[in-house]
């Protein structure tokens, strides 16, 4: 049997008497006080008044969303151009000079104090690098250990530079104190 | 229906369910409950999900209240707070079988439709209608959670078209378009059945 439209509209129809008996909804009322004084209980004071305030705020600016937000659009955009004509019309002007200007003042004591102090390099050691090639038993008799572990054929130990890929000014000596590098870079920079 | 209920009346818990009255939104409660668990209730085919969710729809409500400035009905907007909520709720339970209630309200006996469906008398009508039922159940429970609430609003509920789209945000043109296909992915699955 083929069910026809209107058989199953029919059908449809009955289905709204599925319902709970009447008490169900009485019962269904106190259920929902109970759990709404259970949640206000449960949450912050300042929880249930924030939440009422968004609310009462969206619809605020569900309102007055368009006007608001193409006005601040418009503002922000303004101030922004403006600004940038500013900046083209005196480029040594303004904020960004004066900030420049103190950033120059702060480095030129320690760009000084570092220029004289390379002048002077710091005499700790053999100016050149060292490149040293060790076989055998090491000859310092108060570290035995290198020379039990040589005996018993561990490893040639090599000292070298790093060969002809350095740079004239990496080639220099680095003296290295602790782990602070006395090295040639500024201690600040900006 | 919008027209079984006075907008006024409606307006009038609303403005003192927002200054702040509980008193109010109880009556608002009471009113549309009915008609929501009727809802919920055939879209989820369970009590107690039914229960559950209804109770969550009338706590978003209330919180929600102060934010409702009346461009749609009530009744429209707890409507709308309804089927989302049932929807996101179906999309979270998968495909979890729950057949509807068996048993009808007395009053049922008295509807014309019944009355013409059974006219006959015959025990062997009244057992095929009492299994096309069942299988109408199972039938729309195959149906997607959007076309299940179409179905629900306008052939359980008689809502129209026009309140059905302005309650899930659509045109007219879809509701109907929605429509006509669930009726016939029922008509198929009834069909099979025989």
């Amino acid at each position: 049997m083929a069910v026809d439209d209107e058989t199953l509209s029919k059908l449809l129809r009955l289905k709204r008497y599925e319902q709970p008996p009447p008490e169900y909804f009485d019962n269904f009322l106190r259920e929902f006080q109970q759990r709404q004084r259970a949640e206000m209980l449960r949450r912050p004071a300042w929880r249930v008044a924030w939440e009422r305030l968004a609310t009462r705020l969206n619809g605020f600016f569900d309102s007055y969303s368009t006007l608001s937000y193409a006005g601040a659009s418009v503002a922000v955009i303004g101030v922004a151009a403006a600004f940038t004509v500013q900046m083209l019309k005196h480029p040594g002007s303004g904020a960004i000079s004066s900030f420049a200007e103190q950033r120059t003042a702060i480095q030129q004591p320690y760009q000084e104090a570092y220029a004289e102090s390379y002048q002077e390099p710091v005499a700790l050691a053999a100016a050149t690098p060292v490149e040293a090639v060790r076989r055998g038993p090491v000859s310092i008799p108060s570290m035995d250990r290198f020379t039990l572990n040589a005996r018993f054929g561990m490893p040639e130990v090599r000292f070298q530079s790093s060969g002809p890929r350095q740079s004239a000014q990496s080639r220099q000596p680095r003296y290295i104190l602790d782990t602070r590098p006395a090295s040639y870079e500024a201690s600040y920079s900006f | 229906m919008t027209e079984e209920t006075p907008l006024s009346e409606d307006a009038e818990w609303v403005a003192r369910a927002q200054a702040g009255d509980p008193a109010a939104f109880d009556a608002l409660v009471v009113k549309y409950s009915p008609r929501l668990y009727g809802l919920v209730y055939h879209m989820t085919s369970n009590h107690e999900d039914t229960n559950d969710l209804l109770q969550e729809i009338f706590a978003k409500a209330y919180r929600s209240i102060p934010g409702f400035r009346g461009k749609s009905s009530f009744y429209t907007w707890v409507h709308s707070i309804a089927v989302n909520m049932t929807i996101n709720f179906l999309k979270k339970r998968g495909k979890r079988n729950h057949l509807s209630l068996d048993d009808m309200d007395s009053g049922v006996q008295n509807d014309k439709e019944y009355i013409e469906l059974t006219a006959t008398s015959d025990p062997v009508r009244e057992a095929n209608l009492s299994e096309l039922q069942m299988r109408l159940n199972e039938a729309m429970q195959k149906l997607s959670h959007d076309h299940r609430a179409v179905v629900t609003m306008f052939d359980i509920q008689g809502m129209p078209h026009a309140e059905i789209a302005r309650i899930l945000g659509i045109s007219e043109g879809t509701v109907r378009s929605r429509l006509f296909y669930a009726h016939r992915q029922l008509q198929n699955y009834l069909e099979e059945f025989h």
